[in-house]
């Protein structure tokens, strides 16, 4: 469960940021982020020694040391990061415009213009599709206005629009690179069930049981012996359904968990059904898996009985996991609907388009359908 | 006590088999008249035959689990598939061939004591195992099934049991119950056929073997 576990948690403690990347996605790798960064230096670092080794002249002495030192803090505190924040893209962007405002009055826009370039490519390469759109557009209409300042009625709509066409190009080039990059990673982090980890889990499961039963012992009639056997029919049972060449998706591997905690408990779940789609928005996954959960801990709780069944039910238009037991259950007219399930989860699933059924009756068992859809928007 | 039913398994699994042993020695409930390797060996045997039958899937001589139950079914037995692993295909193969039931190996023996019971009184039992291999039957001859059998054999398919399935799904037990019935003549009517050509056919090569 190691890798599986670390996306989980650093997914759990990740902040939301209306800027960056870097933050939010899940699957995100420093080994990605940091050939991000690699690359970004290299771009600027040959930008400046074209420009050093032209006959272009410097910028004024106080801008190129304001530039040099924005560079380099920039790259050491995203090295030491592992990623460019949102907050450095901008300051960097604005320091492009700056820039530019400069270069209107100078009448030597190539600095300017490359800073620019420089900008819109780490913009594209580290920013979300929106704010890096606004991003390049504010650039854009910078370079168009210090152009139009400088040239006045010389301005060749050809050359402008070429220059303009190159800013987009810096930012969608590493924007689609790093976006396929991100989601070559994002794909292989859900293919965490290595079998090493199929390997352990099979050791600390059905061969130690099995291999305490060949010893002689222990008795293999005993309960203890025969419901620990029971988990781990239902284990396999779960890695025959799970079609492990293909990796495990993100809402499997959080049931897996969730179902190990529940065994804990002294529950046999019997889990089946489909495969786990993995094409479920984070927080989808993460309420089923809390609904999961507290519909288990009832069953164990509640329900006077050590076993359940826990399906997942995969259609075109979601997934409904369904937990039911055969035990007690209750009289689903006297209580409140979604009884059994705290309101706030309840609501949870709600809030990211999902609904829960809660459907029972004294001596036939409990049945929660734990339901989430698509939006058809 | 209702009096004690008379089974025959044909497995070839030792532990399956002592352990029917052992507990129809002490609960009275079922009893063990013989346990066979193939269906041959228990067709072939000079003993009265129990009308239930427990049958594997999977037997060592790898014949064919739809033949095997049609052979069974022919010969007049109730057929309860126990299997280790419920492979979809197979199991709904063995429903359309005549099969009453399938579980699988896991279950306690009370489990398999209660399927017998049914089968013995000329019902089907309608498992979990049995309602998810139909439900993830891919065979090109499956029967097509409707929205609301469908439904009621995900209840089955997900743990419930009738009632559940039927408060579930906002019927009463009778309907739920007349859903599956329909399901089960479905899969009779695609059983059919197959027994009288290629069926027969199957059967005058095997008796040719070992005649």
């Amino acid at each position: 469960m190691g890798p599986c576990m670390q996306g989980i948690t650093a997914r759990a403690f990740g902040r939301r940021s209306a800027w960056g990347h870097s933050i939010t996605s899940f699957g995100q790798r420093p080994g990605v982020e940091r050939s991000l960064l690699l690359l970004l230096v290299l771009q600027r670092v040959i930008c400046a020694m074209t420009l050093a080794t032209s006959s272009v002249p410097y910028p004024d002495p106080v801008v190129l040391a304001a530039l040099a030192a924005w560079n380099v803090s920039l790259f050491a505190i995203a090295g030491r990061q592992g990623r460019v924040s949102g907050w450095m893209a901008a300051v960097d962007i604005g320091l492009a415009v700056t820039l530019l405002a400069l270069a209107a009055k100078s009448g030597q826009d190539d600095w300017a213009y490359r800073a620019a370039l420089s900008a819109s490519a780490m913009a594209g390469a580290t920013l979300n599709l929106m704010p890096a759109a606004f991003a390049v557009a504010a650039l854009a209409a910078a370079f168009t206005a210090e152009t139009l300042v400088r040239k006045g009625d010389h301005v060749s709509p050809v050359s402008l629009a070429g220059d303009l066409s190159l800013l987009l190009v810096f930012a969608v080039i590493l924007g689609s690179g790093a976006h396929s990059l991100r989601r070559y990673v994002r794909r292989a982090d859900r293919a965490v069930f290595s079998p090493s980890d199929l390997m352990r889990d099979l050791h600390d499961t059905a061969l130690a049981t099995l291999s305490a039963i060949a010893s002689g012992r222990v008795d293999y009639r005993t309960e203890q012996v025969r419901s620990r056997a029971a988990r781990d029919v239902a284990y396999i049972r779960r890695l025959l359904l799970s079609d492990s060449a293909d990796g495990e998706t993100l809402l499997a591997a959080r049931l897996r968990e969730v179902v190990g905690m529940a065994e804990l408990l002294g529950l046999t779940v019997h889990w089946q059904g489909d495969r786990a789609p993995s094409d479920l928005p984070p927080e989808a996954v993460a309420a089923l898996a809390d609904a999961t959960r507290e519909a288990l801990n009832n069953v164990a709780s509640h329900a006077g009985t050590e076993e359940c069944w826990l399906t997942l039910i995969v259609d075109g238009a979601g997934v409904t996991v369904r937990v039911v037991d055969r035990g007690r259950g209750f009289d689903s007219a006297s209580r409140p609907p979604g009884f059994g399930l705290r309101r706030s989860l309840t609501e949870r699933m709600a809030a990211c388009g999902g609904a829960v059924r809660v459907s029972s009756a004294p001596d036939t068992g409990t049945c929660v359908d734990l339901t989430w859809r698509k939006r058809s928007t | 006590m209702a009096q004690a039913i008379d089974i025959a398994v044909v497995d070839d699994d030792l532990m399956l088999i002592e352990g029917i042993h052992a507990w129809t020695s002490v609960s009275g409930e079922l009893r063990l008249t013989g346990a066979f390797p193939t269906v041959d060996d228990f067709l072939g045997s000079m003993t009265s035959r129990p009308p239930v039958v427990l049958l594997d899937l999977m037997l060592h001589d790898h014949s064919d689990p739809e033949v095997n139950v049609r052979r069974l079914a022919g010969a007049g037995h109730q057929v309860l598939i126990v299997s280790a692993w419920a492979e979809p295909d197979l199991v709904a193969a063995a429903f359309a061939a005549g099969a009453r039931g399938c579980i699988t190996k896991d279950k306690d023996l009370a489990v398999l004591a209660a399927a017998v019971r049914q089968i013995a009184a000329g019902e089907t039992v309608y498992s979990q195992e049995l309602a998810s291999a139909l439900l993830r039957d891919t065979r090109t001859t499956r029967p097509h099934l409707s929205a609301r059998e469908r439904e009621i054999l995900m209840a089955y398919a997900s743990g419930m049991t009738l009632d559940a399935a039927a408060r579930h799904t906002g019927v009463k037990p009778g309907t739920a119950k007349t859903y599956l019935e329909r399901v089960k003549a479905k899969y009779e009517d695609i059983g059919r056929p197959a027994y009288t050509k290629l069926e027969l056919a199957k059967r005058v090569l095997e008796d040719w073997r070992h005649g």
